[in-house]
């Protein structure tokens, strides 16, 4: 077989490709630092040539979401991909290559008063590649949507290595076939991100977090969807269920944790009303909620160990996702499993994340699926749905990752078909085996 | 093959193949088909009046089941076919320019189901904007997208353009609020895409449809978003000397690090135009642009807000600045500005409407360069945009009475759209391509990306009879 000519050049010392934390990355016999779109689109167009199966990767936080790939001959890694193109702070956009790390993107963004508010349920090391390919969100999807609803423009190269791009850097454009919207969490199965235009935010002038201690997943739900979410407009809002909020340093009860993130009437005016709606300020009141008030720093620095700590955490990741209507049937069901998990669900945007390390024998590893099987069933049968975000192997087998296929699938291996017709990407990893 | 030609669009319909009328009758009953040149001129154009053709038959069904039922039946007797809604498009998207059979969809109208608790709706395409806003309104909640069309256009046609308002600066446009479809394909196989719930697996085919102006197929069912009614609004309408000093202040009003919900903008001429209509303001003749500032969300700290705006306003040179106060005030404004387009004929016998995008700093300078073209073409150009996300709408004024004007009009919206291109914009914000952009499709991507566009949608279509011609070039 001919060598891959790119398969020679020396990895930068310090900028070897490697997975983050906790996810398990696969390690291919060939690896690519690539460092611009053109060698992106030299090592596809070799590897297309050559049939080799290419396994594209940004900050490698979420290996773990889907199925494992079913072959992987040459792992290409984004990260060499840095760096900003372009910036006009007065239209709210950015131009940025695929391999940034989101904390990058934002380092630079903060001195202009700016942020990308779109942080992924992610080990630390996310990249805005890595974030678009797997369409990840956290959070902030409450007030700022997942990444779909903020990229306006994209770059990308095929598997034959001819190079696109749609959408462009104004927000507002109807122009031809939205391709970006099918690249953004195609698990990088369709083509490869080299660059995006991202809408960015004004940095709120203040953020504070305020954690409510209440009874149970019933009475957080109650207070968080019929009376927060209906009437104030916080930023995140998300139950813990009492492990969840031990792993993040807190009481180990239930807890709803309420982002008021804006200017200082509208955080002051919100977080008097959720006092009120609590049960009154500060200890225990006499509905039984407590509040704790985070500012600022601390503020942030919550939400930040609540999506990377929790996740790199664990060895088993599954999230699940229904209306607001259904999400009390699914957090009620995993809280009275009896397993052991931590659990999170956003009350305000309806997707909830279970937390866990099972142990790799038998008799666990059973009981999970089973559980597992038994949550996806009832998922789908409300229209939502449960996906794998990172498994041991021992229950791999026993639990696909992403259910029951959707309808459309034929019409989604019409459209694997004409982006990769040889299977060059990610082979096997998404919905349906694609 | 030329790039995007995939389509038997670019030879003749010469007319429907034998039985193929009686066939649709079979389905949707003889009385719900049209044909017959009479019965069809009410059909022959969309809201873009420049572009017309008229279609061998029109075919109503009743509902989703008679819309499988007939597409599946054109679809094997290789008849080309175009989705309608309410037929207020404004590129030709719904003009049957080369035959064919347009399948009218306007019975397909109820408003499924409204879970208010998820803040979602099932609709169908024939439900206009403005019903689906008011069936949801007793639960305090809003459709968000908000054509200027609202009180006519369908959520079927909002779908296929992936329209955008007055709002979306905050809100976004249709793609942001449509979760899922269920669609007929070209191929006559109806299927779901997406869903109510959120991160549902699979690719996001609801994406890729919404905007595809009926080429992949027809949407007989909408779940879309629904938004909380925000607690209050305030509206500020200010005056300036010029659209130079109105521009200056919507860059300065983001740069303070306000979102607004909406920032519109119309220029003299257009000011000239709304002020001889039903919705008069009374503009002073001495503002040579009026800037709209809608900010909503909790009453606290609004007022604050609205403040800081005025005071970016009077560092910009303002002639006058208020705020309303009271709802009929701001409707009133909001009227005045949504009626834009309509009143031109106030001011001319015919105008065509473009839908250029531009990064919104550039708005001085691209204006300028409007000017220059009207002069050039020796033509009236009034000026309303939606300035906060750089959407540009020149009307071209001209009289359709003189020869050669209507093709001058044309040329010179083209020539506007290369000038948004070339700031770093975009030809259409939220009209679509239709019939009538598709050759400035060019400006936007290569004949490469244009070819894989093709290819894409012929997954959809494979025998390319679903509104054959449009988006792509020929």
């Amino acid at each position: 077989m001919e060598r891959l000519s790119l398969d020679q050049q020396p990895e930068r010392p310090g900028e070897r490709p490697r997975a983050a934390a906790g996810a398990v990355a696969p390690s291919p016999p060939r690896r690519i630092l690539a460092s611009s779109e053109e060698e992106v689109a030299r090592a596809l167009a070799e590897a297309s040539a050559q049939g080799l199966a290419v396994l594209p990767q940004g900050g490698g936080s979420q290996w773990g979401l889907g199925e494992p790939p079913r072959a992987g001959d040459l792992l290409l890694s984004l990260a060499g991909l840095r760096g900003v193109v372009e910036y006009a702070p007065e239209e709210l956009v950015v131009r940025v290559r695929a391999g940034t790390p989101l904390d990058e993107l934002n380092d630079f963004l903060a001195p202009h008063g700016q942020w990308f508010p779109v942080e992924p349920v992610a080990a630390p090391g996310a990249t805005v590649g890595g974030l678009l390919a797997t369409g990840a969100s956290g959070a902030r999807r409450l007030a700022f949507g997942t990444p779909r609803d903020v990229t306006t423009g994209v770059r990308f190269v095929l598997p034959d290595g001819r190079v696109m791009h749609n959408g462009s850097r104004v927000v507002k454009n109807v122009a031809g076939y939205d391709v970006m919207r099918l690249l953004i969490g195609s698990l990088g199965t369709l083509a490869v991100l080299t660059e995006a235009w991202l809408r960015v935010r004004p940095l709120p002038a203040r953020r504070e977090t305020l954690l409510v201690g209440v009874r149970d997943p019933a009475e957080a739900l109650d207070l968080g969807r019929r009376r927060i979410a209906s009437e104030l407009l916080p930023t995140a809002l998300e139950l813990l269920d009492p492990r969840a909020a031990a792993r993040l340093g807190l009481p180990a009860r239930t807890t709803l944790a309420v982002a008021l993130e804006g200017d200082a009437p509208e955080v002051a005016y919100q977080r008097e009303r959720i006092a009120l709606l609590a049960g009154g300020p500060g200890g225990a009141a006499p509905g039984g909620f407590a509040l704790e008030r985070l500012e600022d720093g601390a503020s942030d620095a919550f939400w930040r160990a609540f999506h990377r700590r929790l996740p790199a955490g664990a060895t088993l990741v599954v999230r699940a996702s229904a209306t607001l209507a259904d999400l009390p049937a699914l957090l009620l069901a995993a809280a009275e499993s009896g397993l052991e998990a931590a659990l999170v669900a956003g009350p305000g945007h309806g997707v909830l994340r279970l937390f866990a390390a099972p142990a790799e024998e038998e008799e666990a590893l059973a009981r999970w699926s089973g559980f597992l099987r038994r949550w996806r069933e009832a998922a789908e049968a409300l229209g939502g749905a449960v996906v794998v975000e990172k498994a041991p192997d021992g229950l791999r087998g026993r639990f696909p990752a992403w259910g029951t296929p959707p309808p459309a699938i034929e019409l989604m291996r019409a459209v694997k078909a004409r982006f990769d017709p040889r299977g060059v990407l990610n082979p096997g990893r998404f919905v349906g085996g694609i | 093959m030329a790039a995007g030609v995939s389509t038997p669009a670019s030879r003749p319909v010469p007319g429907l193949p034998p039985g193929v009328v009686a066939g649709l009758a079979a389905i949707v009953g003889a009385d719900s088909v049209l044909a017959g040149s009479r019965r069809l001129l009410a059909y022959e154009c969309d809201g873009n009046t420049v572009f017309a053709g008229q279609p061998e038959a029109v075919v109503l069904p009743h509902d989703r089941e008679e819309a499988e039922r007939v597409i599946r039946f054109l679809d094997e007797h290789d008849v080309p076919w175009l989705p309608r809604g309410s037929g207020t498009g404004l590129s030709g998207g719904a003009v049957a320019e080369r035959g064919g059979v347009i399948v009218d969809l306007v019975r397909l109208r109820r408003v499924v189901r409204v879970d208010p608790e998820s803040q979602r709706a099932w609709v169908e395409p024939g439900v206009t904007n403005l019903a689906l806003t008011e069936a949801v309104a007793p639960c305090g909640l809003f459709y968000a997208p908000d054509p200027s069309s609202q009180v006519a256009c369908s959520i079927g046609g909002n779908v296929a353009e992936n329209s955008g308002g007055s709002h979306c600066l905050k809100y976004g446009v249709t793609t942001n609020h449509v979760l899922g479809l269920e669609v007929v394909t070209a191929r006559g196989e109806r299927l779901r895409l997406g869903g109510a719930a959120p991160d549902l697996p699979g690719y996001d085919l609801t994406g890729f449809f919404v905007g595809s102006e009926g080429t992949l197929g027809v949407a007989t069912e909408a779940v879309v978003r629904l938004v909380r009614r925000p607690q209050a609004v305030r509206t500020v309408l200010a005056l300036f000397p010029s659209p130079d000093e109105a521009s200056q202040t919507v860059s300065d009003v983001i740069a303070a690090g306000i979102l607004p919900a909406a920032m519109e903008m119309m220029d003299r001429l257009a000011m000239e135009g709304v002020e001889l209509g039903p919705y008069r303001v009374g503009y002073p003749p001495e503002s040579g642009a009026v800037l709209l500032v809608e900010v909503d969300g909790l009453e606290a700290g609004l007022d604050e807000q609205a403040e800081r705006i005025a005071a970016v306003c009077r560092r910009n040179g303002v002639q006058d600045v208020r705020v309303a106060r009271t709802a009929e005030e701001r409707n009133l404004w909001w009227q005045n500005r949504k009626t834009a387009f309509g009143a031109m004929g106030n001011l001319s016998p015919s105008y065509y409407v473009q839908d250029g995008v531009i990064p919104r700093s550039r708005l001085p300078r691209v204006l300028r360069r409007v000017e220059a073209i009207g002069r050039e073409f020796g033509l009236r150009i009034a000026n309303v945009f939606h300035a906060g996300d750089g959407n540009l709408h020149p009307l071209i004024l001209f009289d359709d009475r003189l020869p050669g004007q209507r093709e001058r009009a044309v040329r010179a919206g083209s020539e506007i759209l290369r000038a948004c291109v070339e700031e770093g914009g975009s030809i259409t914000g939220e009209h679509g391509v239709g019939i009538e952009k598709r050759e400035e499709m060019r400006l936007m991507y290569s004949d490469e990306e244009l070819r894989f566009q093709a290819e894409l949608r012929r997954v959809w279509d494979p025998k390319g009879l679903a509104n054959p011609g449009k988006v792509l070039p020929v």
